[in-house]
């Protein structure tokens, strides 16, 4: 089971470069997430990896060795497709076979009508036959083995594609968005059995999502991609509890975490948007910056006093077991009057039973404890030392 | 049932009815035909009703003609037309649809062109080139020279077929250890085996119809098609009608039987279920 490592990957389409010098290691059995939005190049990654695409320049290496000239069946992998790219003309048998019939295939057994008679022979091999009946036991599809795709339903025809990957027992497993052509109620139910398969094949798993409950709830580690450019590699608790920038913050949690354009003097911290105060412990110098806050250290209603926003609120997502307040902060001059609508909204995560009305104004509650900074030009995160409660409410 | 929908339906089988006489009728009157003697097709008229009782005539009708080897020759002129245009064009259309090459475009154009032209007007220059290549007076010759007319018609054919089908599919392939000439044969071509089926349709009654480039290039009558033969008939003094269309519909058999068997394979939706849609 190889470790991968990408030095300085670079993927270009024509002058349009997709992958930015792409540095990572991942390690043996490691359960590993290409995160971002939709074209920021995770897939290319994943198809790099696979030797689909080619790489423009830096090197692939599994175990140190280069792979950047090796076909897709040199290097051991396997890979589950977004739209699953079963064949359709084959049955669920001869589909999960296919692989094992592929590595059977001696030079001359590819030329064409020998092919198609030597797949059949092959097929009805014991070793072949039985290694099917196991893997589709496992992934309980025996039912099914003699039904074509076209009679499968989306959950069935994913199963027989994460048999077909299954069935080769390769080193790495990459799989391109596989749950996002189901219903949620499934997609949740076979993020688990991914999670167990991955625990009990105990082999690296690479798989890309833009959904970033999959890549909390299965990875061991989080690669958040934009634009091609690596923009945090960590734990789903690292990237969650301290993102590397605001790209991350505002991508990674539901909803995302809360950015606050601030103003720091003389260690006193101001809301720029409206000049509310803020007591924050350990703040950086005098300068602009924006203030991270996770919906969860917001909560409604404040008990009052020290450490308090004012605002209206505009949202309310009852999720049963919690709900979602959404607030605009009063404008500079509080007249009474509701902020614009195109003002940004805020974010707090409080117990299901509280209730607002649309408008209402609030007054919420800032646990500042679990606080980030970023550079207000760059966006990068900031690191501080240790917390001392400095300011207050003037 | 309202009289405004058996009216409808009225309507629609008289019209279907209408149409029925129209295509079959020809196909009527000439077994009917068939089943005539020269005397009543020339003087007294023919039989309203095909006169069954007489189809051990036929036999007798076509003795003098070598019906069974011109039959011989343009199965072999249709089968070789078919099988020919199918491997190249399966081959064009591939390549076509999947790969990226200069002048692709240009190579796509070049297959179109050669539908621009008349056969008519391409049969001196192919005389000609059949001179210096040594052609004359072969089905083989004649089998090429058709290929060179179905061929791109089934490029276009094949290419659409091919273009609908995801990459993905052929991708997951090359990941599960398939080369490309076994993604080709074991993936592609059961997939685009309708469009395959309508190609073979297509080049297999050119080759079977082929008249032109056989008056032309072959000049052995054992070596005619039917079709040739078919017009040898037709004497200077008189016709037997009778024999004609009774060699007509000899020669119209295979092709008919030919048609029934591929047809079934042209059906649609065998992509279903590939991909999620």
């Amino acid at each position: 089971m190889p470790t991968l490592t990408f030095d300085n990957v670079v993927k270009h389409y024509g002058d349009t470069t997709v992958i930015h010098d792409f540095n990572a290691e991942i390690d043996d059995n490691e359960f590993l997430v290409l995160l971002g939005p939709s074209g920021c190049g995770k897939s290319t990654m994943l198809r790099m990896i696979a030797g689909l695409t080619e790489i423009s320049s830096g090197e692939l290496l599994f175990d140190g060795e280069p792979v950047n000239g090796l076909e897709p069946r040199e290097r051991n992998i396997a890979f589950v497709f977004q739209s699953y790219a079963l064949y359709p003309h084959m049955t669920v048998r001869d589909n999960i076979a296919f692989p094992l019939i592929m590595d059977r295939f001696k030079t001359w057994h590819h030329i064409p009508i020998v092919n198609a008679l030597m797949r059949r022979a092959i097929a009805r091999r014991p070793e072949v036959a039985d290694r099917v009946d196991e893997v589709a036991e496992m992934l309980e599809l025996t039912d099914y083995l003699s039904r074509r795709p076209k009679a499968l339903s989306g959950g069935q025809r994913q199963r027989v594609a994460v048999a077909r990957a299954l069935v080769r027992d390769p080193s790495i497993y990459l799989l391109d968005e596989p749950l996002s052509n189901l219903d949620a109620k499934l997609r949740a139910q076979m993020r688990a059995e991914i999670s167990a398969l991955h625990q009990r094949v105990g082999k690296t798993f690479v798989y890309v999502t833009h959904d970033q409950v999959e890549a909390m709830t299965m990875a061991s580690r989080i690669i958040v991609l934009n634009q091609g450019v690596v923009q945090q590699i960590g734990t789903p608790e690292e990237i969650y509890a301290r993102p590397a920038n605001t790209f991350v913050a505002k991508f990674v949690g539901s909803p995302p975490m809360n950015l606050l354009d601030v103003t720091v003097t003389g260690g006193r911290v101001r809301i720029a948007e409206n000049g509310q105060p803020l007591r924050i412990s350990t703040v950086p110098g005098d300068g602009d910056y924006v203030l991270g806050l996770r919906p969860e250290n917001l909560s409604v209603p404040g008990p009052g006093g020290e450490n308090t926003i004012d605002g209206y609120v505009r949202t309310v997502e009852n999720l049963g077991g919690e709900t979602i307040i959404g607030f605009q902060l009063p404008p500079p001059h509080d007249d009474g009057t509701l902020t614009e609508d195109d003002a940004p909204v805020r974010y707090a995560r409080v117990p299901g039973t509280v209730r607002y009305d649309i408008g209402t104004a609030v007054r919420v509650s800032v646990d500042t404890g679990e606080a980030s900074w970023f550079d207000a030009a760059s966006g990068d995160r900031m690191t501080l030392d240790h917390p001392t409660l400095i300011g207050g409410r003037s | 049932m309202t009289f405004g929908r058996i009216l409808g339906r009225a309507i629609r089988v008289v019209t279907l009815a209408i149409f029925i006489v129209f295509a079959g009728f020809p196909v009527y009157w000439m077994l009917s035909t068939a089943f005539s003697t020269d005397a009543e097709l020339y003087q007294t008229g023919q039989s309203w009703w095909p006169r069954l009782d007489r189809v051990g005539d036929i036999p007798g009708k076509l003795a003098d003609v070598p019906i069974a080897s011109w039959l011989m020759n343009s199965g072999v002129i249709a089968v070789g037309t078919t099988l020919l245009s199918l491997m190249l064009a399966v081959l064009a259309a591939y390549a076509l649809s999947r790969f990226k090459f200069h002048g692709k475009g240009f190579a796509g154009f070049l297959l179109f062109s050669t539908q621009m032209l008349p056969e008519a007007l391409l049969v001196v220059p192919l005389f000609s080139i059949f001179v210096t290549l040594g052609l004359l007076n072969s089905l083989h010759g004649l089998v090429l020279a058709n290929t060179a007319f179905t061929m791109p018609i089934s490029v276009f054919i094949i290419k659409a077929a091919i273009d609908r089908i995801p990459y993905e599919i052929e991708e997951s392939a090359r990941v599960d250890g398939c080369p490309r000439w076994s993604q080709l044969s074991l993936i592609v071509m059961p997939l685009i085996l309708p469009s395959l089926a309508a190609a073979a349709v297509i080049n297999f009654f050119d080759g079977w119809n082929e008249f032109l480039f056989a008056n032309t290039f072959i000049a052995d009558q054992d070596k005619w098609p039917a079709s040739v033969g078919l017009v040898s008939f037709i004497g200077q003094y008189g016709t037997p009608l009778a024999s004609v269309i009774s060699a007509a519909i000899l020669f119209t058999l295979p092709a008919l039987i030919f048609f029934l068997i591929v047809q079934r394979k042209i059906v649609s939706g065998l992509t279903a279920g590939a991909v999620k849609g």
